[in-house]
């Protein structure tokens, strides 16, 4: 099985191959804590008793009630955040391909900016991600 | 059967088996979590297919932001449990009964195709590399590309309309 | 790209342009009538762009999209009610008090996405067009938040969209797998000579639920009577005409690609699909007593009515849909002008009530109303009349009498509920309430006139059409 990973890394640098040992390192990590969790929750002492088993609030016991509805200011700038972070990942092929396509690319990418650029005014001016009203 | 068989069918297991938890799951957090692994398996299946650039946005986009607005939405709603909606048991049958039909015809469909059987292609094909895939967006798929910028844009303004005072 | 091809696509530049100004302007703090009158004179200039880019047709821009004669037909109508739609908009927005003016960048994306589909060729543009169409639109239907049904029928058509794209996007795979293409003419050509295979029949049946959903046919219509009621009432004329003109477009310029109408197996679900929504349209509207609800329900119906013309899937189906959505979209827009007009601050005028007695009052919109039902009824002298009549003769040309018989039949049954609205036109009146903020006369001129040209145009396609199909000929000769 090595030679064969080794010939398919040597004829394709750009092979999925190469995320191997990333993988391995993910299934690692889940191992050790999969494996850390289990191995104290067995061997260690268990004693319940109702102070441990409630919610810590820095000492205090708990008041109210924590269920409850939050402001959507913070889904609008979640979801202003998700846009422009999408904006952002449509740079990574620009980038790479950067010298190669040459001004009309970046034309493009000008006119793609652009447009975000005039929703960006538009979020700015009209307030959007100013908290307090 | 070799190495990357085994991961496909354990990705599309792990895939398929945490997207019925999402369905299943009572708590929406507990979806949330699901659809999280459910985001990592479809990732390995992409970087299996040489698309890993589509593999890493897909693991930043929709595991890391699109998975906050999910739990933000959670967190708007009002989750006590007095407050929470009274499913009819017949409501859930009659669910359950439309679902299964559909899946009932997407299998029976499929499995007559010639594609039955047929393992997943790994290291063949190269367009969801980051390189080729900038040369396909910049050149032949450019007035798409300047189309989605607008898309945002709808969804910017309607995200401003309906969320601001 | 060549300059020509860049060309050929001005008319969706200024549209786009049109929506990126509209922020600008709303950036920059200027009124809602400055808003309106820049949005009125962009939508002009992308007329100008059409009339600029004609002789320049057609013009395909590889792979994605094709702009000839029966892109710039349907993109034609769409633009012609979006025009009627923003000058109607302006006194309805203008009495609530709330924030009027990001109506018209979203009206506008709307358009652009709509426009889009009438010129994609490719899986990659359609959805692309149909998500910037539906996108806007859930902001569109939910734009007036206090109001009671608003947020529930944007959250309703906001699920279904987007349960309906899911489908969508399976269909479109299982097309790849199936042929390797996203491109209508390569999977055209790949299936050619052969009987479509079993994974062409599942991924068109998945896309039929996404088309089915935007055009609101029976089984997928579930959604069109809370939509209809709970958005603000310009919106919901924007729905029925130019949403379902771009969808209807893309799924006409795709069966022809592909000889949809060959199969003898999907032309019988298409005619299935187009009786169900001819009857249940016509059953479901006999006992409303709202009019929005009603005009949802004829406009299932009336989608009906157009499959049938979509059936044959031949130049004389093209042209006989084309005039039907023109006359449709004229037709609809004049009712919904009306009811525009006649909707309060708080309220659509929505109920029967509302319309008692209303010939007394205003004479205008009551024979305006009239004439606009007649010719949903297909009364003859009308647009609907003739516009049905061709569709009659297309399907009755290629035998498709099933179809055919039950067109009649059902108009037979929507004549009651139509004449109905009509009787209460002139029922005996009630007091009529004071409008809250009077308005510069001049916007109440320019919609009354908009609606009285409605009605003139209504009447002139129901007694010459003859140059209206001619020069529908004429454009779809361009290809």
């Amino acid at each position: 099985m090595h030679i064969y990973l080794l010939q398919a890394v040597t004829q394709n640098p750009d092979s999925s191959y190469w995320y191997l040992p990333v993988g391995l390192q993910l299934l690692f990590a889940i191992a050790f804590v999969g494996l850390m969790m289990g191995v104290t929750h067995l061997l260690g002492p268990s004693r319940k008793t109702a102070d441990k088993l409630s919610n810590f609030e820095s000492g205090i016991e708990s008041v109210g009630n924590a269920r409850q509805p939050m402001a959507v200011k913070y889904f609008l700038v979640a979801i202003l955040f998700v846009l422009f972070d999408v904006e952002v990942i449509f740079f990574y092929p620009y980038a790479v391909n950067f010298k190669s396509l040459g001004w009309e690319g970046f034309l493009a990418v000008m006119m793609f900016v652009g447009f975000f650029l005039c929703g960006f005014i538009y979020i700015i001016k009209k307030g959007a991600l100013k908290w307090e009203d | 059967m070799n190495v990357s068989d085994i991961l496909f069918y354990f990705l599309s297991a792990l895939a398929i088996g945490s997207a019925i938890l999402v369905v299943i799951s009572r708590s929406p957090i507990y979806s949330v979590l699901w659809l999280i692994v459910t985001f990592f398996a479809i990732s390995g299946h992409y970087i299996m297919m040489n698309a890993q650039f589509l593999g890493i946005v897909n693991l930043i986009v929709y595991a890391g932001a699109i998975m906050v607005l999910f739990l933000f939405v959670i967190m708007l709603i009002n989750l006590n449990t007095d407050a929470k909606p009274q499913k009819g048991k017949w409501l859930r049958l009659a669910g359950t009964v439309a679902g299964g039909c559909l899946l009932l015809v997407l299998v029976a469909a499929l499995k007559n195709t010639e594609v039955k059987g047929m393992g997943v292609q790994v290291g063949t094909g190269d367009i969801g590399l980051i390189n080729q895939l900038g040369k396909a967006l910049f050149t032949e798929y450019v007035v798409p590309f300047e189309i989605s910028s607008i898309l945002f844009l709808s969804a910017m303004v309607g995200a401003v309309v309906i969320g601001k005072k | 790209m060549s300059n020509e091809q860049l060309l050929a696509l001005l008319p969706f530049m200024v549209l786009a342009g049109a929506s990126i100004v509209v922020i600008l302007m709303i950036a920059a703090r200027l009124s809602h009538t400055a808003i309106q009158v820049a949005g009125f004179l962009m939508l002009c200039f992308t007329v100008l762009a059409m009339g600029y880019v004609r002789d320049i047709l057609p013009q395909e821009i590889l792979p994605l999209f094709i702009i000839d004669g029966f892109a710039a037909l349907y993109t034609g109508v769409i633009i012609f009610s979006v025009g009627v739609v923003g000058l109607l908009s302006y006194i309805y927005f203008e009495e609530r008090e709330e924030n009027p003016k990001e109506y018209y960048i979203l009206l506008f994306l709307a358009t652009l996405g709509a426009a889009v589909l009438t010129i994609s060729r490719h899986f990659v543009s359609l959805f692309l067009g149909l998500e910037i169409l539906s996108v806007s639109l859930y902001a569109l239907i939910a734009y007036l938040r206090n109001r009671n049904n608003a947020i529930e029928s944007g959250l309703k058509y906001l699920i279904l969209a987007a349960l309906t794209s899911a489908f969508l996007l399976l269909g479109m795979a299982l097309f790849y797998m199936e042929t390797g293409s996203m491109e209508f003419n390569a999977i055209g050509q790949k299936l050619a000579g052969s009987d479509p295979g079993v994974l062409f029949k599942l991924g068109l049946a998945l896309m039929v639920v996404a088309i089915g959903f935007k055009l609101a046919l029976v089984p997928f219509h579930l959604w069109a009577a809370d939509v209809y009621q709970g958005a603000p009432a310009p919106v919901t004329a924007f729905i029925a005409t130019a949403s379902k003109v771009g969808v209807f477009a893309v799924l006409m310029r795709f069966s022809l690609a592909v000889n949809l109408q060959q199969s003898e197996f999907l032309l019988n679900v298409f005619s299935g699909i187009a009786i169900a929504s001819m009857i249940l349209g016509n059953i479901l509207a006999l006992r409303q007593q709202n009019i929005k609800r009603l005009l949802a329900y004829s406009s299932i119906a009336h989608l009906g009515y157009l499959i049938v013309a979509f059936l044959p899937g031949t130049r004389e189906g093209i042209e006989a849909s084309v005039f039907y959505l023109f006359a449709y979209a004229i037709t609809i827009l004049s009712a919904f002008g009306i009811v525009t007009i006649l909707s309060t601050r708080m309220k659509d005028a929505e109920d029967l009530s509302v319309y008692r007695g209303l010939f007394w009052r205003k004479p205008l919109l009551a024979a305006v109303l009239a004439v606009s039902l007649f010719s949903l009824a297909g009364i003859p002298l009308t647009a609907g009349f003739f516009a049905k009549f061709i569709v009659l003769l297309t399907g009755a040309n290629y035998n498709l009498w099933l179809p055919v018989i039950v067109l009649v039949l059902t108009s037979v049954i929507g004549l009651y509920y139509y004449l109905r609205i009509i009787s209460t036109l002139f029922a005996s009146a009630p007091a009529a309430e004071p409008r809250h903020k009077p308005l510069h006369p001049f916007f109440h001129f320019v919609t009354y006139a908009t609606l009285f040209v409605l009605m003139v145009m209504i009447c002139v396609l129901g007694v010459f059409p003859g140059p209206a199909i001619e020069g529908i000929r004429q454009f779809l000769m361009i290809r």
